[in-house]
């Protein structure tokens, strides 16, 4: 990863007190914020970004978190969604908060705070059309590269 | 094709519900991760919040019980003026229940307790 600003340390300095305090307080129940974050991130994508995710199809909901997070705010390189039978894969690469996450995955705590997780969690619940849980988080370090699994019950 | 896993699911809890419907005003199924999985809420409870804050308390329990030594969770009761709240811990999923003022909390907590494999059987499908 290339040098940090200093604005960018304090970023992650804030990520991983916040995920580190809320881990602490409640372990795996900080899961249950994940699409909570995302729906707060909505409210700000909304009023920043301009766009109204709720008032589009899932897929362009999705193409519009790749534009926005990857394309004009460049928190990762890459970021891409697919379906397998019941289980959707998220795939992010060089994203700006794998730093922070090294340091919490070593002390066991998930990543929960993950704008692309986050995201993707808040779109597919709180359109209710099908049932999901977090199936899986891996984070490679060294490839920079983040895979996170739902499973869709049918 | 079968029934799909969501009306399972949502038969198996309208049919505890009815059970202890006395007892009763809401319900709500959550994942551990605070997914609500199936409800039956008044139009004044939004379940989508209360599944994240039964997966949070659960969580919370858990830490509070290790670091006291007290083993694992597997089951909160919250006392309010207007009623308690139940909730309980099955192998992937967790049930919370409103109750009414005054309502038979060993009658619930019967019925809970033995429902959560049930709903949890729905859900496998």
């Amino acid at each position: 990863m290339s040098e940090m600003s200093e604005r960018e340390k304090a970023f992650v300095c804030i990520i991983y007190g916040l995920e580190k305090g809320l881990w602490d307080l409640m372990g795996e129940g900080c899961l249950a914020v994940a699409s909570l974050i995302g729906e707060g991130m909505i409210e700000q994508m909304s009023r920043l970004a301009k766009i109204d995710i709720y008032s589009i199809g899932e897929e362009e909901a999705f193409k519009e978190i790749d534009r926005v997070l990857v394309e004009d705010m460049d928190i990762a390189r890459s970021f891409s969604i697919s379906r397998d039978k019941d289980i959707i894969t998220i795939e992010v690469e060089g994203c700006t908060l794998l730093e922070v996450q090294k340091d919490l995955i070593q002390q066991g705590i998930k990543p929960f705070i993950c704008p692309f997780m986050n995201l993707v969690a808040c779109i597919i619940r709180k359109r209710g059309n099908s049932l999901t849980k977090i199936e899986d988080i891996n984070v490679d370090i060294e490839n920079k590269k983040c895979v996170l699994k739902f499973k869709e019950y049918k | 094709m079968g029934e799909p896993v969501r009306v399972k699911v949502e038969k198996a809890l309208k049919e505890m519900f009815d059970r202890i419907s006395t007892e009763a005003s809401a319900a709500v199924l959550a994942s551990s991760d605070g997914l609500v999985v199936a409800y039956l809420t008044p139009p004044d409870v939004e379940p989508r919040i209360v599944a994240a804050q039964i997966a949070a308390l659960r969580g919370m329990a858990e830490r509070m019980m290790d670091r006291v030594g007290a083993g694992s969770f597997n089951r909160a009761i919250l006392g309010g003026s207007n009623g308690d709240v139940v909730v309980v811990k099955g192998e992937e999923l967790l049930l919370g229940l409103l109750l009414k003022k005054g309502a038979n909390l060993g009658l619930v907590m019967l019925e809970a307790e033995s429902s959560i494999k049930r709903l949890e059987e729905a859900l496998r499908g």
